[in-house]
C-alpha cells in the first residue's frame, strides 16, 4: 500500500522505525503482521485473564493470546492453566461455552475427553487404539503461565525473562490499582464487552497513553458529563506521561490529583457519597488513606495489551493486520460495594454499547487505518516532545502530559523484539 | 451411592471405563459389564465423574 515495498523474510525494523517516525507499512503489512505474531503475541508475556475469573475449581473461561483461543482453567489444587482450544485428536475446537464449571471438557467431533489441566481422560471405543490409555496426548498447554496480582499473563516461549522482569516499573502501577480494595484484590466479574475495531493494533495500544487527543476526540463526554479530565490532558497539567520500560508507559496523573488535594476527586465523587468505603480503607491504610485516595487508580499501558484506564480494563487481541477487538470491562474492587456500583456505572457510560468515549476512540482508529492506506507521506511522526523528555529519580524518560512519550517508549521495545534473532 | 445403567442408551464407548475401571468394563462386543454397583466414600467422586462423562446420558447415580 505505500510505497516502500515490505519483503517477508528481510524486513529492515531499523529502517522502518525511526527515533522521531515510523513507516505506514508496520500498519498495513501482512508479512509484518505474520511477524509480530511469531516475536511478540507468541513469544512475550501476554496478558490472559484474571484469577477472579475462574473463582472456584473446575471454573473456566474462554480468552486468547493474539488470534489464540485459549482457555483458562482452576484445578482443585488451586493452579491456574492455559490451554489451547484444540483436539489432540484432530484439531476441532472443544471448548464451545465462553465460560462455565466443568471436570472434563469433550471434544463434539469424536467425544475425546479432557481433564480440566488438559490430561486425556478417554476416548471412545477404546478398542481402536489397542486398549485403554494408550496415547501419548492431551490439549496443548501454554508454556509458562505467571500471575502477579491476580493477573494471569503466558508466554509461547519456554524461555526468556520471568514475567516480574517483563511487568518490571509496571508492577507498581498493578499495585496501586490493587491498594484500592480493602481487601488488597480486584475482581474481573463484570462481564466483558468486545468491540471489534477495524484497524491495527497498534494505533490502540498507542493511543492509550496519548494524553493530546483527549481534547478533541473526547470533547463530546467532557461536555456532557462535565469532567474535569480534560484539563489534565493540557499544557497548563502537571501530569506527565512516563516510559516504564519493556514497552510499557503510563499517564500519570497524580501531580495534578495531589496538586488538587480531593480525596476520590479523580473517580468524580466524594468520600461522603461513598462512607463506607473510605472507613473500611481507613482501617486498612490508616492516615495514609488520604494520599491513597487522592492519588487514584493507573492509567497504565502493559506492552503488548494490557490497558488500565483507571475503572476499568482493556484487553487488546489482535486478528489481522486491519482487525482488533478490544475486550472491555470494569475493575471491581473486593470490599468495595459502593464503589463497584459507580465503577460500573462509569464504565457503562465510556465504553459500553452506548458508551460515549470509546466510540470516539475507535473511530479515530478506523479512520486512521483507511488513513495509513494513502500513499503519502509514508511516515507517521512521533517526535512530540522529544526536545523537552526529563529522566525521573528512578532513572525513567518522563515526558508532559500532552508528549508521545509513550509511544516512543512502545517503538523502541517493538523494534527490539523483532529484531532479535529467533 | 448406587450406579444405574441405562443399557437401551449404552453404546459402549467405553469413557466410564477409562474413569473409573474398577466400576465399569466394556468388552470387545461393545457390552458394559458392571463390576460393582456400590460405591464407598472415597470412591464417589471418581464415580460421579465418570457418571457424568457418558456421552450419551446412559448413566446415573441413585443416592
Amino acid at each position: 500500500m505505500t510505497t516502500t515495498e515490505v519483503r517477508g523474510g528481510d524486513i529492515r525494523y531499523d529502517e522502518l522505525i525511526q527515533p522521531r517516525r515510523v513507516h505506514g507499512s508496520l500498519y498495513t503489512s501482512p508479512e509484518i503482521f505474520a511477524d509480530e505474531l511469531a516475536k511478540i503475541w507468541y513469544s512475550t508475556w501476554v496478558y490472559v485473564g484474571h484469577v477472579s475469573e475462574v473463582a472456584q475449581p473446575n471454573d473456566y473461561v474462554r480468552k486468547a493470546i493474539g488470534p489464540q483461543d485459549v482457555v483458562m482453567t482452576r484445578t482443585g489444587d488451586g493452579e491456574v492453566h492455559l490451554l489451547l482450544n484444540r483436539c489432540a485428536h484432530r484439531g476441532n475446537l472443544v471448548c464451545e461455552a465462553d465460560a462455565g464449571n466443568s471436570s472434563s471438557f469433550r471434544c463434539p467431533y469424536h467425544g475425546w475427553t479432557y481433564r480440566i489441566n488438559g490430561d486425556m481422560l478417554g476416548y471412545p471405543f477404546h478398542q481402536g487404539y489397542g486398549g485403554r490409555n494408550k496415547l501419548d496426548l492431551g490439549l496443548g498447554r501454554v508454556p509458562r503461565v505467571g500471575v502477579y496480582q491476580g493477573f494471569v499473563f503466558g508466554s509461547f516461549a519456554t524461555d526468556g525473562p520471568s514475567l516480574e522482569e517483563h511487568l518490571g516499573e509496571a508492577k507498581g502501577e498493578i499495585d496501586r490499582l490493587v491498594r484500592l480494595s480493602p481487601e488488597g484484590e480486584i475482581e474481573l466479574t463484570a462481564g466483558f464487552l468486545k468491540h471489534k475495531t477495524r484497524a491495527n493494533w497498534k494505533l490502540l495500544v498507542e493511543n492509550e497513553t496519548d494524553g493530546y487527543h483527549p481534547q478533541f476526540v473526547h470533547a463530546s463526554i467532557f461536555s456532557v458529563a462535565q469532567s474535569g479530565i480534560g484539563a489534565l490532558y493540557s499544557e497548563k497539567s502537571t501530569a506527565v506521561t512516563r516510559a516504564l520500560g519493556n514497552g510499557h508507559s503510563e499517564n500519570d496523573l497524580r501531580p495534578e490529583f495531589r496538586r488538587l488535594g480531593v480525596p476520590l476527586g479523580w473517580f468524580g465523587t466524594t468520600e461522603e457519597k461513598v462512607p463506607n468505603y473510605v472507613d473500611r480503607m481507613r482501617a486498612v491504610h490508616g492516615p495514609a488513606v488520604s494520599d491513597i485516595l487522592i492519588e487514584g487508580a493507573p492509567h497504565v499501558m502493559i506492552f503488548p495489551n494490557l490497558f488500565i484506564a483507571e475503572i476499568q480494563l482493556f484487553t487488546i487481541q489482535p486478528l489481522a493486520p486491519d482487525l482488533t477487538v478490544q475486550h472491555v470491562t470494569a475493575i471491581q474492587l473486593k470490599g468495595a460495594a459502593e464503589m463497584n456500583e459507580r465503577m460500573l456505572r462509569q464504565c457503562i457510560g465510556s465504553v459500553g454499547p452506548a458508551g460515549m468515549l470509546l466510540a470516539d476512540d475507535t473511530e479515530m482508529y478506523e479512520r486512521n487505518q483507511a488513513g495509513v492506506a494513502e500513499l503519502l507521506p509514508e511516515w507517521l511522526d512521533v517526535r512530540r516532545g522529544v526536545h523537552r523528555e526529563e529522566v525521573d529519580e528512578r532513572g525513567l524518560t518522563v515526558g508532559a502530559a500532552t508528549d508521545e512519550t509513550g509511544m516512543r517508549a512502545f517503538w523502541q521495545h517493538y523494534k527490539s523484539l523483532m529484531e532479535a534473532s529467533r | 451411592m448406587r450406579v444405574i445403567v441405562d443399557y437401551g442408551k449404552c453404546t459402549g464407548l467405553g469413557l466410564c471405563e477409562s474413569i473409573a475401571p474398577e466400576f465399569f468394563e466394556v468388552s470387545d462386543d461393545g457390552t458394559l459389564s458392571l463390576l460393582r454397583r456400590e460405591a464407598g466414600e472415597d470412591e464417589r467422586s471418581e464415580l460421579r465423574e465418570a457418571v457424568r462423562s457418558c456421552p450419551t446420558e446412559a448413566l446415573r447415580i441413585e443416592e
